[in-house]
């Protein structure tokens, strides 16, 4: 039994319908008895084939119980297979543009499935998927027939893990990613009702989704408080409803469409758009030119499947690589402007390319139910090599990470790779150094060098010119 | 004995938040627009009917009837 419960995914223990499990590099999914009709129907009526052909769904085939171990096939009415997304990545670890687009994937999706029939039993962010800039669904027993007048049973789960997320950002400039990763459901409804401005009344939508809703929920709280009274209790939980028509349904989730779709972040705006901003860099040519060639050699020599490029910045050395044989790259930066602008880059240049927000020294942690529920970064992939272009001077000198704990930490995460040594002399390193004692005697050259061929073979280094920076190329040795 | 604590226990809870499906207030909400939904088919019918009074054509009212 521990051998299969070790297989399953912990993100999908909740769900009684069916399972996750991952076996021998692949994604598969049972489907218990609870949802054989449904799936039947979905099957059988070619819809799912038709959803996938159109890239709504993830692609999904079914396969022999014989293939996959008995342990975890022994409840299971039929096993699927699905394509393997490149990286699972969670919406805390998403930009503002990233949620966003997910959030109206969620909703055309939701309006299709509607008109088609059929309807969504949850609302779940962690439902969507990116590959490239393209979202993609993922959970297949999400997908019900619809009963005629039911409610859209996932509404607060839609607000709170799309919606307030991405109000809080527009509204007070916020970005939601700490505060979602630690919660994992999203942002709460009456903790951000809390942080709504007075003028918020004004606004039709705010008052529907964020303010009645709050209320309501504060006035459920009240009532429902057990005093004893356990008929009361039951009293209170039973709530008859008029049936919900079904344009009213879906006018709902258009109204939510057209709201979200307007949204921008308050600190950011319309420049959050890809619009050749290469162009604009300031970078010395000749010296980026030394860089780039250097990168893209050694891209050609390795030809990885999966890159990862850390301080990604708007994806420059990303694009670079996928132009000389990378496969796939997910980029990752703390800038929330530079992940905007690196996936509307993905997504104008038809790039497989996803950036994704991450704090280096607070990479995202296993965490949920069990400490198991949602991975963390180093469980969840690797890369065949990774890129690190002025990048760790920002966790040596700004952070206080010892050198030798970051070459390590990197190469945990890919055996080759790039890394560019900025020296205490370059003025970017300067500039976090200027207020501030140097209490980094080993941040150096020497030491970097000394370190890492103690690890690793360095096949190549180049000084960049006119720079007190040093790219280095290297293999771990095995 | 067991039971005078379990009466302390439950009448100290204020608000006992574990209880309550954390979605009520949103089927609330669309309760409202269902309840608005149908005041305004029935608003509907006899809009209808008040046009027929003044003259409007019966056999639309009669359909509309049917519709609901």
């Amino acid at each position: 039994m521990s051998g299969a419960s070790s297989l399953i995914d912990m993100g999908s223990f909740r769900d009684p319908s069916g399972h996750v499990f991952e076996f021998s590099n692949r994604i598969y999914r049972t489907i218990n008895q609870s949802a054989q009709n449904d799936y039947e129907a979905l099957r059988d009526s070619g819809y799912i084939d038709h959803l996938i052909d159109d890239g709504w769904l993830v692609d999904t085939n079914e396969v022999n119980s014989k293939d996959v171990p008995a342990s975890v096939s022994e409840n299971a009415i039929y096993i699927v297979q699905h394509k393997k997304v490149p990286l699972i990545s969670y919406p805390y670890e998403w930009g503002f543009n990233t949620l966003k687009k997910a959030a109206i994937f969620h909703l055309d999706f939701h309006l299709k499935l509607l008109s088609e029939g059929y309807n969504l039993s949850d609302a779940t962010a962690y439902n969507v998927q990116f590959i490239g800039s393209n979202p993609v669904f993922i959970d297949l027993l999400s997908i019900r027939k619809y009963q005629q007048g039911e409610y859209w049973l996932g509404h607060r789960q839609f607000c709170e893990q799309f919606l307030f997320p991405l109000l809080l950002r527009s509204i007070k400039g916020i970005p939601h990613n700490s505060w979602y990763r630690g919660n994992l459901e999203g942002i709460p409804l009456l903790e951000f009702y809390k942080v709504l401005p007075k003028t918020s009344l004004f606004s039709m939508n705010m008052l529907f989704h964020v303010i009645m809703q709050a209320k309501l929920q504060q006035k459920v709280i009240n009532d429902g408080s057990i005093n004893g009274s356990s008929s009361k209790v039951k009293e209170k939980a039973k709530i008859t409803l008029k049936p919900l028509p079904i344009a009213s349904f879906k006018q709902m989730l258009q109204g939510l469409r057209k709201w979200i779709t307007a949204l921008t972040p308050k600190d950011m705006g319309e420049s959050s758009v890809w619009k050749n901003y290469h162009i604009e860099n300031t970078y010395d040519i000749k010296s980026t030119e030394v860089k780039r060639t250097f990168i893209a050699e050694f891209i050609q020599l390795k030809k990885p499947k999966m890159l990862w490029d850390f301080g990604c910045n708007v994806g420059d050395y990303s694009a670079l690589s996928l132009k000389h044989g990378a496969d796939y790259v997910v980029g990752f930066d703390i800038d929330q402007n530079a992940l905007d602008l690196a996936n509307s880059r993905a997504e104008v240049e038809k790039l497989p390319f996803q950036a994704l927000y991450f704090d280096a020294a607070n990479t995202s942690p296993s965490q949920g139910w069990g400490q198991n529920e949602r991975k963390g970064l180093l469980e969840r992939g690797n890369a065949d090599v990774i890129i690190a272009l002025a990048f760790i001077h920002h966790l040596a000198i700004g952070r206080n990470i010892p050198l030798d704990k970051i070459i390590d930490w990197m190469l945990s995460f890919a055996k080759a790779g790039i890394i560019e040594f900025v020296a205490k002399e370059d003025p970017t390193a300067q500039i976090l150094l200027q207020n501030r004692e140097d209490i980094f005697p080993d941040y150096n050259e020497d030491f970097f060098v000394e370190y890492l061929s103690a690890k690793a073979e360095i096949l190549k280094s180049t000084k960049i010119p006119d720079s007190c920076r040093t790219i280095y190329a290297y293999q771990v040795k095995n | 004995m067991k039971s005078i604590i379990f009466l302390i226990i439950v009448s100290f809870s204020t608000g006992a938040h574990a209880y309550i499906d954390p979605g009520t207030a949103s089927l609330l909400l669309q309760g409202l627009i269902a309840s608005m939904a149908a005041a305004m088919a029935t608003c509907g019918i006899y809009f209808q009917k008040i046009k027929m009074f003044f003259g409007g054509n019966k056999h639309n009212v009669e359909d509309q009837e049917k519709e609901q």
